[in-house]
């Protein structure tokens, strides 16, 4: 997205929803960087927090951007919910030059928060967060058939699969042949 | 993959790296049941090995062991229905160590063409004379000379290479005392030189503490040996034996399982007189032209067959 499409978008930034640790490091004065999401609610992340994410660390490298123009152009995610971007934003916070742990408890287990989180950290590329993210999925599964997998998921049956697949391919021709249809009325 | 009315469908959201890396975390035994959740999950884990540490395949069913998880499964004689699966499970899976017991051996035989290149390990059950059951482990890397390129590791071939040595190593050393040592390299020469589906086994069935030439019994152990596993197994049909009497050694055939009563197996191989009389004899001499000279001493044929080996081998580095 373009700086223009984002002045437009949140030329204010609210107040930034997370405080920057300054009590790291001293000496030299932290840089930070302003993301919103579809909710456009920007939030303020420190450099080092955010160099878990592959996807902005790059952007930010590559830009060379200043405090002002930072702020001036928040980096937007409009794929990524509000809710889930404070998620990220809060996990980059609290492992911000820590070792991260070899088991994360606090993610989400409710099913729809944790499948965003997953595609939201894939497409952030945030290592880490996202092999937990991986294991909380797989933890689901656990101790559950087949059958309740499949409810749980919303994963339709093989069956239920091909019928759909016909019942699409039987639109897609009837579809088709309409607009025949209609392209022949136009002719005469 | 579509959706259900109204619902949304969470799997399918995400991306198929994702869904493979998801698929990682989970154990053999959640991977066999997340497999029967959709088309798509059953491709995904069909493409990518099971690591499984200890298979036992026996007449009754097979047992799978992974860390602190074991699942078995029963056959319950409906081996039609299994079959599929155990095909399956062969395919994909990646095991330290199989036992295949002397009862599930016809499972195994049935199952495998070529020996899985997964199994690190594998354990032969053969039953000795009073049906106890006696390990023959394979490892495929067990000596330095055993080491055969990739190709031919997973052969039958090999694995009886394997087995009859093993044998040797475990029967015939401990039980009867030291056999010849080059009886090893005689039988592993035969079986190099002839064809997969016509391959020989080269045995000294005479216990050598039976040396007086009255008694004309095989060795319990080579009875069994011979009734439980050459005679069921593919590609044995011929075997040649040390013939104490003239010296020479004779091949036999070796007949499928089936072939008969059941009370007749072990009474061919204890008759030495019996298949003489009814089995079509042939000498070493028509198996290896000119190896053994027209008065034959045994040293001196072995001589030259060491000799020979040596040539053979020249050239094969993974035997050095």
């Amino acid at each position: 997205m373009s700086s223009t499409e984002q002045g437009t978008s949140s030329a204010a930034p609210a107040e930034p929803t997370t405080a920057p640790e300054s009590a790291a490091a001293p000496e030299v004065p932290e840089s930070f960087y302003y993301v919103h999401g579809k909710d456009k609610v920007v939030h303020k992340v420190s450099a080092g927090a955010l160099q878990h994410s592959a996807l902005i660390h790059g952007m930010i490298s590559n830009l060379g951007y200043t405090e002002e123009q930072a702020k001036a152009n928040p980096f937007p995610f409009e794929n990524i919910d509000g809710d889930i971007l404070q998620m990220v934003v809060d996990w980059c916070n609290q492992h911000k030059g820590k070792p991260t742990p070899p088991e994360d408890t606090n993610l989400p287990k409710q099913k729809e928060k944790l499948f965003d989180l997953v595609l939201a950290v894939n497409y952030l590329e945030i290592k880490e967060l996202l092999t937990y993210c991986c294991k909380q999925v797989a933890m689901m599964v656990k101790g559950k058939s087949p059958e309740e997998i499949r409810e749980i998921w919303m994963i339709p049956t093989d069956a239920e699969d091909e019928a759909a697949e016909k019942e699409a391919k039987k639109r897609a021709g009837k579809e088709a042949a309409g607009e025949t249809a209609a392209a022949a009325g136009d002719a005469k | 993959m579509a959706e259900k009315e109204g619902k949304e469908d969470y799997w399918s959201k995400l991306p198929w790296e994702l869904k493979e890396e998801i698929v990682g975390y989970l154990s053999f035994f959640y991977k066999l049941k997340f497999r029967q959740v959709c088309r798509e999950t059953r491709d995904m884990i069909d493409s990518k090995s099971l690591r499984i540490q200890d298979v036992r395949l026996s007449e009754s069913g097979i047992k799978l062991a992974c860390r602190k998880e074991i699942m078995v499964f029963r056959f319950r004689y409906q081996y039609d229905t299994f079959l599929p699966f155990l095909t399956y499970l062969f395919s994909v899976m990646m095991v330290n160590e199989l036992e295949v017991t002397s009862s599930g051996r016809w499972l195994f035989e049935k199952v495998i063409q070529k020996l899985p290149r997964g199994i690190d390990s594998l354990r032969y059950n053969v039953a000795y004379y009073d049906d106890s059951e006696i390990p023959i482990y394979m490892n495929w890397e067990l000596e330095d000379r055993m080491d055969p390129p990739d190709e031919e590791k997973t052969s039958l071939k090999w694995m009886k290479k394997l087995v009859i040595n093993q044998f040797q190593k475990i029967f015939r050393t401990p039980i009867l005392g030291e056999s010849d040592p080059t009886n090893c390299m005689l039988w592993e020469a035969a079986l190099d030189k002839t064809k997969e589906e016509y391959a020989v086994a080269i045995f000294d069935p005479f216990s050598p503490a039976l040396n007086d030439l009255e008694s004309s019994d095989f060795h319990p152990y080579f009875c069994n040996f011979g009734r439980e596993y050459l005679m069921t197994i593919r590609g044995f049909n011929k075997m040649i034996v040390f013939h104490p009497e003239n010296s020479k050694w004779m091949s036999i055939q070796v007949f499928p399982l089936e072939a008969f009563m059941p009370t007749a197996g072990p009474y061919i191989w204890q008759r030495r007189r019996f298949f003489e009389e009814k089995l079509k004899i042939e000498t070493f001499d028509d198996v290896y032209d000119g190896m053994i000279e027209e008065e034959p001493s045994f040293e001196k044929s072995l001589r030259k067959m060491q000799a020979k080996k040596k040539e053979f081998y020249k050239d094969k580095i993974w035997y050095r």
